[in-house]
């Protein structure tokens, strides 16, 4: 019983809404004015805009209601109904914007509504999809429990009335109490007798008077979802005026939807065969294409749409839908009949053509096909999803040049990201079937797979640890470091959703998450001045430290990125714990610059080469706070081909910045040039040169207050031999470079407190000992992964330099998952790389 | 052939309900959209024979049968007579009854009616060659005239069927044309063949189309039609010995069948305009001096004796039209015209019907096949306009 009057509550208040909305209009007075009566033709579109919205048709919602908006922009239900639509689908800015609107208008329920369906969908949207998972998890105590809160005057806004109506119903009973008055006022006429038609000649007009306010009742009621009452009154109605078209349409509407879909079916057909019901037509065309397609008879929607005009409500997923199910059975005949019928209803859908043509293409016309193909394009030359589905469906077809083809007339901008994925796999696999045409069979082979297998592999979701250690045996408590980071990453990469070319997503990209534990310790500072006032402000204090102070620090990297083939961007957090924590974050973005790679990058990274850069220390003598430096850059990088090398030269120029460190900028040159001397599969040997000049503004090297303790040469020069080997040899692979080199630099004498005249003129105006230097060095990079298991793989690295004042050490140990299982070609190693050193 | 195409034209140009001007005929949506010439004969056998369901009955039959053949005539004369929805009916109920619903995957059976239990369906599974051919070819060919891809798509996918499972490589003959998939390979490497089976306009419609194997189908037709016919008089069925490479005379009647022969040379006459085919023109006029000595075609002529029995029904005077025509018997044409004036075949008999439909229908100047075997049509922009190119050469 208690159900059965929250049920009368909410009914009533929504027969309550929609009648504010209709009563809003003056009545129509006769048949002949349906057309020009605006509310009623209004009401009509509102009525045409619920309908869309049962049937969850968002594209045909939406164009109803801009429609009653475009002649009423104040018309506060199709307002209401936009804003949650919008919400719906995410754009609660837009929908913010109804609301004011709604506001403006002074509908108070309405506006109250949508504000309710703004909460819902913004702040409690979390809580929204929690109680839709509690549900569908059949948890209904909990989720009851969760939608009194959600919905505290125990009526849901919206749509998610009907959604959660058997929870409220169930909850709210609170609620039911103040909405009784609603309940009777607006269902007890249902239950009245129904007036008995008036003697024809004398009552005309009174039955006219009556005829109309009755079928808005039945509108609002079959709004409401008060179906039986609704058809109660549409039959008082239809008493008065038997023939009056609105009645009929409205009847056979509430046939469609209580399921009576011969009855239904025959009231459209009526109303279209009948002349005197031509104000109706457009509608019940459209309503009978609807309930066709509901009822499976596609092929009967489509004749009927084509007779009518009515393509604008076909349904083209159902009819693809329909048709790929007909092919699943092995009926391509009848697969084609109704793509083809589909398609002429709907020349422009290019996913219907996109079927037709791969259907021709699976029956051998692959003539027919491309024919097909090229009059989409040809008839919408400019638009990007149209080529995208011809350019799949070429792929589909082994047109893989043609495809690529359609893609490349899209304009860079145009495109999506699937419409990049496509084209990055179609040109995979060109690349590889030139190799295998190649002069050079086995070399071109091995470096086509070898990238492909490099491509594919970051495309896999994955989850990855690893222990990071090194270590650098310089000065104790300055330039001295040793740490560990622990490296969580979680990658997980971002379909195109069904491509429909195989089956398989096609990742574009992927999303990654870094959780990196972070423990460094540069040492103990010795307590004797003569080493201690090499640190913070120790030299002006003349005094030794009582104990050696020990430099450590303990923090969280935390980092989030996406990667793709061309884009990739990252935001983060270095240092989290650390005496100065830093915003980190980068964006790159790859391009063609006259035909060669390029890309243009900005980031601002933390320098970790010591504890004073990277983590920050305190002054032990005044407590305050230095260090934690990153580099804010702007890379441009160039790569090409010059007769066999690959080579590059990229130029960067950066900012630098720290807490309580003197500011500085830096312009850096790299050129670099390599070739494959050997290229197998077991064993691929590059060797090459490199020159790197770079420039630093201020030497800021040391590690006194104003300092940042990074290397900041004004002049350096270094030329390096790197060779580069690696290879693959069955669940193994590896990677080995090493690299001998000589530098040149010089470092110009530094002040000791360069942020700070006065603390610097403490010190007698101390400057550190700048110089030239240079030399040799060396060092030696090695990878080795291993694939466990399809779903396993662990590898180990080690890279060590070796150079005059310069010697650092790191490691890693890691073990991967692959969460998609794992058996073609082994990538490279993949070193897992932590946040601190992207 | 030149005087053939002249008549025809003229007589489009003479009769007052022609289609609409040339001019106004260049696109596929206008010929479409264009009235057609009223076809009284077709008209009626459309409301003799065809259901609303797009099948055709024949109503003389104790089955009330439906063959692939009476199917692919009637979707051929639809297409003649620009009308699509008909055509598409007839083809759906094909589709949906003689070949399991689906014409992409199978050949239609050929048989189809009242089985012996009194239930409706197919009667025999196997398919008849010819049918399907014509039934492959009015669908190229509504394809092209009217733009419609599906039939296109559709024709070319059931040749290529015909061509897996109704041909078979004959040695000296090289690919055939066999009367169907089952039951036309004889033990001790014979092959039975039914020449009627073989319409040289048709078989250069899909060479024209479809490419080289078909070449070599319209060649083995040249020779099964020569070589079955000896005396120029072609029978109804014919024996092949593969190993002494001739046809055996095991029957040697001509009659129902073989009667097309005549009709499809006589369609053919533009595709056979060299001088080989005109030597297989030449090579039947044994049948022309009997038709005419006889004053009408002999309903079974002994094709090996060379006697002709009894009187057959006027169809068989109208299948012989368009070729006497050809062959300038301008007597004999006339005395079968008059024939089937003064006796019109029964309204319930099916196969006179086509028959006449076929003949009096090219000699009206309905229809014509230029020499790649195109067809014309009196709605298509070539009849109703300008000759083609192919057709202008011959004139």
């Amino acid at each position: 019983m208690k159900t059965r009057l929250a049920q009368h509550a909410l009914l009533a208040l929504q027969v309550l809404a929609a009648s504010i909305v209709l009563s809003s209009a003056p009545p129509a007075r006769a048949q002949g004015n349906v057309a020009a009566a605006d509310p009623v033709a209004i009401s009509e579109l509102l009525r045409n805009a619920q309908l869309w919205l049962r049937l969850g048709r968002a594209d045909n919602l939406r164009l109803v209601l801009n429609k009653i908006l475009a002649v009423d922009g104040g018309q506060a239900r199709a307002l209401l109904l936009l804003g949650e639509l919008e919400l719906r689908e995410g754009r609660s800015a837009e929908a913010q914007r109804l609301l004011a609107r709604l506001q403006r208008g002074g509908d108070a329920a309405a506006s109250a509504e949508l504000q309710d369906l703004v909460r819902v969908y913004t702040r409690d949207l979390p809580r929204l999809q929690q109680l839709r998972l509690l549900r569908r998890g059949g948890n209904e105590a909990r989720a009851t429990g969760l939608a009194r809160e959600l919905f505290p005057t125990g009526n849901a806004p919206g749509a998610l009335a009907e959604e959660f109506a058997g929870l409220l119903r169930g909850g709210g009973r609170a609620a039911a109490g103040p909405s009784l008055p609603g309940r009777t006022a607006t269902a007890a006429p249902a239950r009245a007798p129904v007036p008995n038609p008036p003697a024809a000649a004398a009552a005309a007009p009174a039955a006219e008077d009556r005829y109309w306010p009755l079928l808005r009742e039945a509108r609002a009621l079959s709004d409401a979802g008060a179906l039986g009452d609704a058809r109660a009154r549409v039959a008082s109605a239809m008493a008065l005026q038997p023939d009056e078209p609105e009645g009929r349409l409205l009847r056979a509407d509430l046939d469609a939807r209580e399921d009576r879909r011969d009855a239904a079916e025959a009231g459209y057909r009526a109303l279209l065969d009948d002349p005197a019901a031509a104000g109706v037509h457009v509608r019940a065309a459209a309503r009978l294409v609807v309930l066709l397609q509901n009822s499976g008879r596609h092929e009967d929607a489509l004749a009927d749409a084509a007779r009518s005009g009515a393509a604008n409500a076909l349904d083209s997923g159902a009819l693809r839908r329909a048709a790929e199910a007909e092919q699943a059975q092995g009926r391509s005949g009848a697969g084609l009949r109704l793509l083809e019928a589909a398609l002429a209803a709907l020349p422009r859908d290019p996913w219907l053509r996109h079927d037709l043509a791969r259907l021709y293409g699976h029956l051998g016309q692959i003539e027919t096909a491309r024919d097909l193909l090229a009059e989409g394009r040809a008839a919408a030359p400019e638009d990007a999803e149209q080529a995208y589905a011809a350019a799949l469906a070429c792929a589909a077809l082994d047109r893989d040049a043609e495809a690529l083809a359609t893609l490349d007339a899209v304009p860079e901008g145009a495109r999506s990201e699937g419409q990049r994925a496509l084209a990055q796999r179609l040109r995979d696999a060109r690349a590889q079937a030139e190799a295998r045409r190649s002069a050079e069979p086995v070399a071109a082979a091995a470096a086509i797979v070898r990238r492909i297998a490099e491509r594919n592999a970051w495309r896999q979701p994955t989850d990855e640890v690893a222990l990071f250690p090194y270590a650098r045996r310089a000065a104790d408590g300055r330039s001295s470091l040793r740490g560990l980071e622990m490296p969580i990453v979680v990658t997980r990469p971002e379909g195109v959703p069904d491509d429909g070319t195989d089956g398989r997503a096609l990742a574009h990209g992927h999303r990654w998450l870094h959780v990196d534990p972070v423990r460094i310790d540069a040492g103990a500072l010795p307590a004797s001045f003569g080493e201690a006032s090499e640190f913070g402000t120790v030299r002006v204090g003349g005094q030794p430290l009582p104990a050696p102070l020990p430099q450590r620090a303990r923090g969280l990297n935390l980092g989030l990125g996406w990667t793709g083939d061309e884009r990739r961007w990252d935001l983060g957090i270095v240092g989290a714990g650390f005496e100065v924590p830093n915003l980190v974050g980068g964006w790159r973005q790859a391009f063609s610059l006259r035909g060669q790679d390029a890309s243009i990058e900005l980031s601002r990274r933390v320098l970790t080469g010591g504890l004073l850069p990277y983590a920050g220390t305190r002054d032990p003598l005044s407590g305050r706070r230095w260090g934690g430096v990153t580099m804010s850059t702007a890379t441009l990088r160039v790569a090409g081909d010059i007769s066999g090398w690959s080579s590059s030269a990229s130029l960067r120029a950066g900012l630098l910045e720290g807490r309580n460190v003197a500011g500085n900028d830096t312009v850096q040159l790299r050129l670099a040039s390599d070739r494959d001397w050997l290229d197998g599969v077991a064993l691929r040997l590059s060797a090459g040169a490199t020159l790197s000049l770079w420039h630093y503004r201020r030497n800021l090297s040391f590690h006194t207050f104003g300092h940042g303790g990074y290397y900041s040469p004004q002049r350096y020069a270094s030329l390096a031999l790197p060779v580069d080997a690696q290879g693959r040899q069955g669940a193994w692979s590896y990677r080995a470079r090493a690299s001998v080199g000589r530098s040149w630099t010089y470092e110009a004498n530094a002040p000791y407190h360069p942020t700070d005249p006065a603390l610097q003129a403490a010190t007698g105006h101390a400057v550190h000992a700048g110089g030239r230097g240079g030399g040799t060095s060396t060092s030696l990079r090695a990878e080795i992964e291993r694939r466990l298991s399809p779903h396993w793989s662990a590898g180990a690295s080690v890279f060590a330099d070796r150079s005059a004042y310069y010697s650092p050490t790191q490691w890693m140990f890691y073990l991967r998952r692959n969460l998609s299982p794992q058996t073609g070609e082994m990538s490279s190693p993949r070193p897992v790389q932590p946040y601190s050193q992207f | 052939m030149s005087l053939t195409r002249r008549q025809a034209l003229k007589r489009l140009g003479a009769c007052p309900v022609a289609v609409a001007s040339p001019l106004t005929l260049p696109s596929g949506a206008a010929a479409r959209a264009a009235t057609c010439l009223p076809w009284p004969a077709w008209d009626r056998f459309v409301a003799d024979f065809i259901g609303n369901g797009g099948r055709v009955v024949e109503r003389a039959d104790a089955r009330q049968r439906t063959v692939s053949e009476a199917q692919a005539y009637a979707l051929f004369f639809s297409l003649v007579a620009n009308q699509q929805a008909l055509f598409e009916r007839l083809l759906r109920w094909t589709e949906d009854n003689l070949a399991g619903g689906d014409l992409t995957q199978r050949l239609p059976a050929w048989h189809w009616g009242r089985r012996d239990d009194g239930s409706w369906g197919v009667i025999d599974s196997n398919a008849a060659a010819d049918a399907d051919l014509w039934i492959a070819h009015a669908l190229c060919e509504a394809g092209r005239l009217w733009g419609v891809r599906r039939y296109g798509a559709l024709g070319a996918l059931l040749a290529e069927r015909v061509l897996r499972e109704e041909t078979a490589e004959l040695p000296g003959l090289g690919r055939t044309l066999l009367p169907g998939p089952q039951g036309f390979v004889i033990a001790g490497g014979r092959w039975r063949l039914n020449p009627s089976y073989l319409a040289p306009m048709q078989l250069r419609c899909f060479a024209t189309r479809l490419g080289a194997p078909w070449r070599a189908l319209r060649d083995s037709a040249v020779k099964v039609l020569l070589g079955s016919a000896p005396r120029g008089l072609a029978p109804d069925w014919a024996l092949y010995d593969g190993a002494a490479q001739r046809f055996v005379h095991d029957e040697s009647d001509g009659s129902y069948d073989a009667i097309r022969v005549y009709l499809w040379l006589g369609l053919s006459t533009a595709v056979m305009g060299d001088p080989a085919g005109a030597a297989v023109q030449a090579h039947f006029a044994p049948m022309a001096a009997a038709t005419e000595a006889l004053g009408a075609p002999p309903e079974h002529i002994d094709t090996r004796g060379g006697a002709g029995t009894g009187s057959a029904p006027p169809g068989f005077s109208a299948a012989l039209l368009p070729w006497l025509q050809s062959l300038g018997r301008t007597d004999a044409l006339r005395q079968q015209q008059l024939r089937v004036q003064e006796r019109p075949p029964a309204p319930d008999a099916y196969y006179d019907q086509v028959l006449r439909l076929f003949g009096q229908g090219a000699l009206e100047g309905r229809f014509a096949f230029d020499a790649n075997g195109l067809l014309l049509t009196a709605w298509s922009p070539c009849l109703s306009g300008a000759p083609s190119a192919a057709v202008r050469g011959r004139m």
